[in-house]
């Protein structure tokens, strides 16, 4: 059976531009909510795991290829 | 026409709308060369399409929106998308920049730009989908406001799944549809606001535009690009003012700073500061009313902010706004602004002009020219006045005129605080003289970043004297032609904040940056230096990414002297383009108020000696004393060939 891969975020360099959000088909990532007014280290999320698709569009358009794609 | 560089798409589509019909517009490797995209790309095929005779208002002004070939590369801050054409306003060039995600989605439709010519009999909205455009019939959502146009517009892509296709969408309200002269075009909750675009688009009866498309945008070396990106966003992210201002408390953050400056806009200009700024500055907007801090497309900075209206989760307003519908009009209810933005918003209408249009009549009704029922401080009414401005209905049928013609009618022309007739910023300009230069001579009217925004140097980033005359041409002309190419390239403007070293932003009392404050002004030798030669400055300068950012995405050469020598073909790209609609010297203006009358009676300083800042910036700009670029100049930009 093939195992669907999701999308791993590199919470490290990750800067929450939403290029990955904007592109995901399936609406299944997001952008954390702010902790504290005025910040910026808000990063992507899989916000559902089940209706990601795996097709990897994320990790081709993250312009810092922070997304990678890891076997289920 | 297909491209060898990266960045672009290789295809500008010209939509003929009398005839229904579209084709693809020639824009050779040779033209992006020298006209990068963005405004520039806009100037050039407003000047290759112009003669002076048209009209705004008329089947031959095309309305240009272009991208440039940072849009969608995944450069930060880099959705960006400009609109230009000829303005309603001043009857010149107007280029009007927005952020959201509509310019990302034309780049993935295939485009680099869209021209739209003519109009059409019926109202329209117009679907493009990759290579596909169909012209749907519009009158279901004519009269709609902004953000149900837009969501009426996702219904109608929604696809067999449920979901909507993903679009980018630029659309105009009410205002736009009665073509008041000052109506805005709306992405999203973005805008771009400024010189009546929302009008020639209402001219045009184009109700909105949606894009879509699954082309990728292509990156010669992306591996260094990668590795220049995740550098930025983490300078970007350190920076003081990207950092940390902008994200806390927005544009809005600077209120205090320019009260202390004396360069806040106060009674329709006439005063530089409010007693009650505090009421209405960004930390009591922070403090009271911010929900969350939120960024466009691409961006790291996220210097947006959402508050609640009504019930609702919108937009919070942005400087220009706070202060010209708060101190401008003597208004400390920052409740009230922030309704009256939303308002304004979903109208679709320029907040800068519609608030100094208003503060233009609340002094004319002061002083007795104009009986108008409108008042300094009485502000319980805006709202209908707002929305008759709209709909031209009652007084607003007067004030959609803005404040230039109103003062021809009317009187006050002294107190009508315009140049070329578009509304001037929320900069006092008497205390900070070299911004006022720039109000005066920019393309588009009076404008503080198409002016150079050289108030950043003068109290709002480092604080050099803000009187004098000394340096201020020369660096007016340097900082114009750098946001010019940044704009050009499809940046946000606020990536050049991080141009100014973090030590000089957090510590403004240390030696090094008073030192750097006596010493700038006089840096006009090096800095004319520069302006005239910018080739001198071949080398990439550590804290300026944005051109290998373009060499990297292009694959063109890109070196910091380049990037100036762009910037300069394309401001003097778009003055050739007035100067077919007769700008001069005489038309770069301000109103007595601010050249004449001091700010302070105690400082003789205190006002913008514009006729000799204009001297010195027509000589560095080696134009003629008439303030047209010389033949010579002409031949050296390569403009005109």
């Amino acid at each position: 059976m093939k195992v669907k891969k999701l999308p791993f975020i590199d919470k490290e360099n990750c800067a929450g531009c939403r290029v990955c959000v904007e592109n995901c088909p399936t609406d299944s990532l997001a952008i954390e909510d702010p902790k504290y007014h005025g910040d910026i280290h808000t990063i992507a999320y899989l916000k559902n795991e089940s209706t990601c698709i795996g097709c990897a569009i994320c990790a081709k358009v993250c312009p810092i290829e922070a997304i990678e794609m890891k076997g289920g | 026409m297909a491209t060898k560089y990266g960045g672009y798409m290789g295809k500008v589509l010209l939509i003929d709308l009398l005839k229904k019909e579209s084709r693809e517009y020639p824009f050779s490797d040779e033209e992006r060369e020298l006209y990068i995209g963005g405004k520039m790309m806009a100037a050039k095929i407003l000047k290759d399409n112009l003669t002076g005779k048209e009209k705004p208002f008329s089947d031959d002004n095309l309305l240009v929106i272009t991208t440039g070939p940072l849009t969608g590369s995944g450069a930060p801050s880099s959705s960006r998308f400009n609109i230009s054409t000829l303005s309603p306003q001043t009857g010149y060039l107007t280029s009007s920049n927005c952020g959201g995600n509509f310019g990302y989605y034309l780049k993935k439709a295939g485009l680099d730009a869209l021209i739209l010519k003519g109009h059409l009999e019926r109202p329209t909205w117009i679907e493009i989908n990759n290579d596909q455009i169909v012209f749907h019939e519009a009158d279901d959502i004519w009269g709609m406001k902004t953000t149900e146009v837009q969501t009426a517009i996702d219904d109608k892509l929604r696809l067999k799944n449920g979901r909507v296709r993903k679009n980018g969408k630029i659309c105009i309200g009410p205002a736009g549809e009665n073509q008041v002269l000052y109506s805005c075009i709306v992405s999203n909750d973005r805008v771009s606001g400024r010189g009546g675009t929302g009008a020639i688009m209402g001219y045009m009866k184009i109700k909105a535009i949606a894009v879509s498309g699954n082309k990728e945008v292509k990156v010669v070396n992306k591996e260094k690009m990668v590795k220049l990106t995740k550098k930025w966003f983490k300078y970007l992210r350190k920076h003081p003012l990207t950092g940390s201002q902008l994200p806390k408390l927005g544009t809005a953050g600077l209120v205090s700073a320019m009260q202390m400056k004396s360069i806040l806009a106060t009674k329709n200009y006439k005063y530089g500061q409010y007693e009650d700024f505090e009421a209405v500055n960004g930390e009591t907007l922070a403090k009271e009313y911010n929900i969350v801090n939120k960024g466009c497309l691409t961006c790291p900075i996220k210097c947006a902010r959402t508050v609640s209206v009504e019930g609702k989760i919108v937009k919070g307003p942005e400087l220009e706004t706070l202060v010209l519908l708060g101190s401008g009009i003597l208004n400390n209810d920052l409740k009230a602004i922030l309704k009256w933005n939303y308002e304004l918003d979903e109208l679709g209408m320029d907040t800068i002009s519609t608030a100094n249009t208003i503060s233009y009549a609340m002094e004319a009704n002061e002083k007795g020219l104009w009986d108008n029922g409108l008042e300094f401080k009485k502000t319980d009414n805006l709202s209908k006045v707002f929305e008759d401005i709209a709909y031209k209905r009652g007084i607003g049928e007067e004030l959609a005129l803005g404040s230039k013609r109103l003062s021809e009618k009317y009187g006050g022309k002294e107190f009508a605080i315009h140049a070329k007739g578009m509304e001037l910023a929320a900069y006092e300009p008497r205390k900070a003289v070299g911004l006022g230069l720039g109000y005066a001579v920019s393309n588009r009217g009076g404008c503080h970043l198409n002016g150079g925004y050289l108030v950043i140097l003068e109290g709002l980033g480092l604080a050099i004297n803000p009187t004098t005359y000394h340096g201020k041409a020369d660096l007016t002309m340097l900082f114009q032609d750098l946001m010019e190419m940044i704009s050009a390239s499809g940046q946000c403007l606020f990536t050049s904040y991080a141009f100014f070293p973090s030590p000089l932003m957090n510590h403004p009392n240390s030696w090094y940056t008073r030192l750097a404050n006596k010493v700038l002004p006089y840096c006009g030798f090096a800095v004319r230096l520069i302006n005239k030669y910018p080739r001198i400055a071949h080398l990439h300068l550590p804290v300026f990414h944005h051109t290998k950012a373009f060499e990297y995405v292009t694959g063109m050469k890109m070196k910091f002297g380049d990037y100036v020598r762009c910037g300069e073909r394309g401001y003097n790209l778009e003055r050739e383009v007035n100067r077919l609609f007769g700008v001069n010297a005489n038309k770069d203006a301000l109103p007595k108020r601010l050249v004449e009358c001091l700010q302070d009676a105690a400082d003789d300083s205190s006002k913008v000696p514009l006729d000799k800042l204009k001297k010195i910036y027509y000589h560095a700009r080696s134009w003629d004393e008439n303030g047209l670029p010389k033949a010579k100049l002409l031949r050296k930009l390569k403009i005109g060939e």
